[in-house]
């Protein structure tokens, strides 16, 4: 009961994190006419991942092993590519926001309505089949015990329980303060999905060195723990890491952090009302989005 | 907002192929699938026999254990993953089916999700158009294979 509690809540916390930091930024900017999209999304990701999860369950064929991997992989390379976006959309939008340009949100609202439903679709669908798999197999269980569904649908509304006490806290920060948290702990989230995506693509053989370990700490950290899942399921910490995985997710971390931190910081003293010569922003190429 | 429908239901579409297309194993058993059981316990990963012929092969990995437990198929140098099945709570079943070439392999499995795995045994997937030999000295054979690989089995 307890173990398949703890599987359900690690599935659902990412996934709640970033679709409850997005709903919030959307409710904080007064643009809730485009809240349908993110929920267009995040059913879309639940419903093709159930569907494909009984279809792979009941239907005539399987996946195999390398195809499940390799799909997990590529999805949270993806995903890792559409959470940056996401911080830096939020940021422009932020900078718009302070200078009282609201032409200028509406135009990149409009632009990015694809782009919200992408982030919501791949932040829950991303290990959807893997959780869709999951929880079929606690249906087929269900003839002789109902705990294991039970349970996992438990820690499922747990992660959503979360993501909702999480979202009440958010609304009463202040916009400035939410978007320099937010979006640091995006960053961090995305470097954790990108390298849980090199191991994915480890597994499936796709890149090498699966077995040269960075650092195994499962002794301390186990990952069927509470603190593991917590752990594993918020910033994808794996207690065996592999140098590969470190590496991505280094290489991906610190430049995206350091830019981060240097366009915030930009778009504070531009909103200044003080400063008398505002520095136009030059077009800092994005190097990830 | 029927644009993005659409480009949602396309980007549904091609997923769905690209897992249709790329890779399909039959969940049916046939005539050359081979269905195995194992049985994931706290201690010991005991899987029905230790061969096949070579093929599609189906392992029901069932978890008698209290902790969530992981099935891999390892090649014959006991580390690479040929197949994995993971995250099967206990009391849940989950299948394995893997496409094996006639040669030898390794089973195990990993309560806990984390630290050495248990059970690790030898698994050969035999020649289909060859007979079947049994082989007497293999749970000897097994007996070595194990304790030759018992220092890699740590991941």
């Amino acid at each position: 009961m307890l173990a398949n509690y703890l599987i359900g809540l690690r599935e659902g916390l990412e996934a709640a994190l970033i679709v409850t930091i997005l709903i919030a930024y959307i409710v904080k900017i007064n643009r809730r006419d485009v809240l349908p999209r993110i929920w267009i999304g995040v059913s879309l990701a639940v419903l093709l991942a159930l569907g494909i999860g009984a279809l792979l369950t009941y239907g005539t064929y399987g996946l195999s092993f390398t195809a499940q991997e390799t799909i997990g992989g590529v999805l949270s390379i993806v995903a890792t590519g559409l959470v940056t976006w996401m911080v830096f959309w939020m940021l422009r939008t932020a900078r718009d926001l302070k200078g009282h340009l609201q032409g200028n949100i509406d135009k990149h609202l409009v632009g990015t309505g694809l782009g919200l439903v992408l982030v919501a679709f791949l932040a829950v669908g991303r290990e959807g089949i893997e959780t869709a798999l999951f929880l079929w197999a606690a249906v087929q269980a269900t003839g002789a015990t109902t705990m294991p569904l039970l349970g996992a649908a438990l820690g499922i509304a747990t992660a959503i329980g979360l993501g909702a006490l999480i979202y009440a806290g958010m609304l009463k920060i202040n916009l400035s303060k939410f978007f320099t948290y937010t979006g640091a702990i995006l960053i961090i989230v995305a470097a954790g999905v990108l390298s849980y995506g090199v191991h994915d693509l480890q597994e499936a053989g796709f890149l090498p060195g699966l077995h040269a370990l960075a650092f195994n700490v499962s002794a301390a950290v186990p990952p069927d723990s509470w603190y593991g899942t917590l752990l594993k399921g918020t910033l994808n910490f794996s207690p065996a890491t592999t140098w590969l995985e470190m590496f991505a997710w280094l290489a991906y971390a610190v430049p995206t952090l350091s830019l981060f931190i240097k366009k915030s910081r930009q778009g504070r003293t531009n909103a200044h009302p003080v400063q008398t010569a505002p520095q136009t922003p030059a077009p800092v190429p994005v190097a990830a989005h | 907002m029927l644009r993005v429908f659409r480009y949602a239901r396309l980007l549904g579409v091609g997923v769905l192929g690209v897992t249709l297309l790329s890779g399909c194993v039959a969940n049916n058993p046939a005539a050359s699938n081979t269905a195995l059981a194992v049985d994931s316990s706290a201690t010991n990963c005991a899987v029905s026999a230790n061969e096949a012929p070579a093929g599609s092969i189906r392992f029901s990995v069932t978890n008698s254990g209290d902790q969530v437990t992981e099935f891999y198929l390892l090649a014959a140098d006991g580390l690479r993953i040929v197949g994995e099945a993971e995250n099967i709570g206990p009391g849940l079943s989950r299948d394995l089916v893997v496409q094996l070439d006639a040669g030898s392999y390794f089973t195990a499995c990993k309560p806990g999700m984390g630290g050495d795995s248990v059970g690790k045994a030898e698994f050969t997937a035999t020649k289909t158009d060859a007979a079947t030999t049994v082989n007497v000295d293999r749970a000897a054979q097994v007996d070595t294979a194990n304790s030759d690989h018992a220092s890699s089995v740590t991941n």
